[in-house]
C-alpha cells in the first residue's frame, strides 16, 4: 500500500476556473507547470502540471494564482497533474 | 493527460472563504488584486484555525473599483458601497458594534483618491480599522484612467502624453496623519504580504496595509507590458523589502526602487476603545 510520502504531489488545476494568465508558469521555480491545450468554456486552455515529478511542493503557484484555480496537497505514490471540474456541467473533455 | 471531473464545489483551500458558485470572479486574467486576496483568505483562515479570530466578526466593505468588487466572493459579512465611502461605512459598524473587526478592502482609486479624506482623518482618528489599499495605480474598472498614485511619466487614457503629475506615497501620508500600523507589501511576496495581514488583523487602532499590484489589462498595456506576467516580473524587480526604515525613508519610484516593509507598529489606544469609555463615564455621572 502507498502512504503519503513528503516528497509526493498532487498539483491541481480547477478548470472551469483558470483564465490562462500564466503566472503560474511564471513563477513556479521549477518549471512544473505549462499551459494545455484543454480549453474551458470561456474560452481559456488551461495551466497543467507537465512536470509533475520536478515539483517541490513550495505552492508559490498555488498562493500567486489571483483566481483559485490552482493548489498542491501531498500526493501518494507519485506525483501527478490533474485537471478538476467543480461541477460536471462545467467539464470539458480532453 | 487525462481530465478528471470531480463534483466537488469546495475544492480549493480557500474555498471555505470564497462564495464559490460566483466564481469564476470579474476579475480579469492575471489581476494582482486575486492574488492579494488570495494572501489575505489565507491570513484570516490561518487565524480562524489557530483559535485567534472569529471569522463571525470579520466584516469586509469595499467601495467603488475592480478591489472593491472582491466583497462579492468572500464569504464574510460584506458590503460594496459608494465610491470612496468604505471607510465611512465600516467606521460607522465598529463604532456600532466593538466586536466587529471591519476590514476595508478597495483600492488606490477608491481610497487614496475619490476617499482620500476619509483616508487620513481615520488614520488621525486612530480608527479600528485594517484598510487594505491595493494599489494598481490606476482607475482600472473605468477603463485605466490617471490615478494619484500613477507614477509620473506613465500613460494611461487620460495621460495620453505622459503622466505630468507626482504621486501619492501612502506610507509617509498615513503615517504622518497617525496611523498605528503602517506597512507596504507586494503581490510577488504573497506570504510576507499574508504575515502583515495576519498582524494587523489583531492589532487595535487604525490600520494601513498597501499592497503593490498589477492591472495588466488596462494599465499594463498602455506601459508596453505584453502578458500579465511581464507586469508582473517588473514589479517583482522594482519592490525592495527593508527593515528598519522610518516612513518618510519609504520610497516610491518606478524608476528605480518601491520600498516594502512594516513601517509603523505602534499600540496606541484606538478610537473605539477611548469613545466607549468616555460614553461609560457620562453615563455613570463621572464627567
Ligand atoms: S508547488 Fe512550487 S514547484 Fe510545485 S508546481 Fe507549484 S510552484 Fe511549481
Ligand atoms: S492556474 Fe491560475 S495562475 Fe495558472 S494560468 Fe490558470 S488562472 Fe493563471
Amino acid at each position: 500500500m502507498s502512504k503519503p510520502s513528503p516528497k509526493v504531489f498532487d498539483i491541481v488545476t480547477i478548470g472551469d476556473r483558470c483564465k490562462e494568465c500564466e503566472i503560474c508558469v511564471t513563477v513556479c521555480p521549477t518549471k512544473v507547470l505549462v499551459i494545455s491545450d484543454v480549453m474551458n468554456r470561456n474560452g481559456y486552455k488551461v495551466s497543467f502540471a507537465a512536470n509533475p515529478d520536478k515539483c517541490i511542493g513550495c505552492k508559490l503557484c498555488e498562493w500567486s494564482c489571483p483566481d483559485f484555480a490552482i493548489f498542491v496537497r501531498q500526493g501518494e505514490g507519485k506525483s501527478r497533474g490533474l485537471i478538476v471540474w467543480s461541477s460536471p456541467e462545467k467539464a470539458v473533455a480532453r | 493527460m487525462e481530465a478528471i471531473q470531480v463534483s466537488v464545489p469546495r475544492i480549493h483551500p480557500l474555498d471555505d472563504y470564497l462564495r464559490t458558485d460566483r466564481l469564476p470572479h470579474t476579475l480579469c486574467p492575471g489581476c494582482g488584486i486575486g492574488i492579494a486576496l488570495n494572501a489575505f483568505l489565507r491570513a484570516v483562515s490561518e487565524l480562524v484555525g489557530e483559535g485567534r479570530l472569529d471569522r463571525k466578526n470579520v466584516l469586509f466593505v469595499g467601495g467603488i473599483g475592480c478591489t472593491a468588487r472582491t466583497s462579492m466572493y468572500t464569504m464574510f459579512d460584506s458590503a460594496h458601497v459608494t465610491h470612496g465611502r468604505a471607510i465611512p461605512f465600516a467606521t460607522g459598524a465598529r463604532l456600532a458594534n466593538p466586536n466587529i473587526i471591519p476590514v476595508v478592502f478597495s483600492g488606490d482609486g477608491d481610497l487614496a483618491g475619490i476617499g482620500g479624506n476619509h483616508l487620513i482623518h481615520a488614520a488621525r482618528r486612530n480608527m479600528d480599522l485594517l484598510v487594505v489599499v491595493i494599489n494598481n495605480m490606476t482607475y482600472g474598472l473605468t477603463g485605466g484612467q490617471l490615478s494619484p498614485t500613477t507614477p509620473t511619466g506613465h500613460y494611461t487614457t487620460t495621460t495620453p502624453y505622459g503622466n505630468p503629475e507626482r504621486p501619492f506615497n501612502l506610507i509617509p501620508l498615513v503615517a504622518a496623519a497617525g496611523g498605528n500600523y503602517v506597512a507596504r507589501a507586494s503581490i510577488t511576496q504573497p506570504e510576507v504580504m499574508k504575515s502583515y495581514f495576519k498582524k494587523a488583523l489583531l492589532k487595535e487602532g487604525f490600520r494601513l496595509i498597501e499592497v503593490v499590484s498589477t492591472c495588466p489589462e488596462n494599465y499594463g498595456r498602455h506601459l508596453g507590458y505584453k502578458s500579465p506576467s511581464d507586469f508582473y516580473l517588473k514589479i517583482k524587480g522594482v519592490v525592495k523589502m527593508r527593515s528598519g526604515v522610518k516612513p518618510w525613508d519609504v520610497k516610491y519610484d518606478w524608476n528605480s526602487e518601491i520600498t516594502i516593509g512594516e513601517f509603523v507598529d505602534r499600540n496606541e489606544p484606538g478610537f473605539s476603545r477611548l469613545l466607549h469609555e468616555q460614553v461609560r463615564k457620562v453615563m455613570a455621572g463621572e464627567n
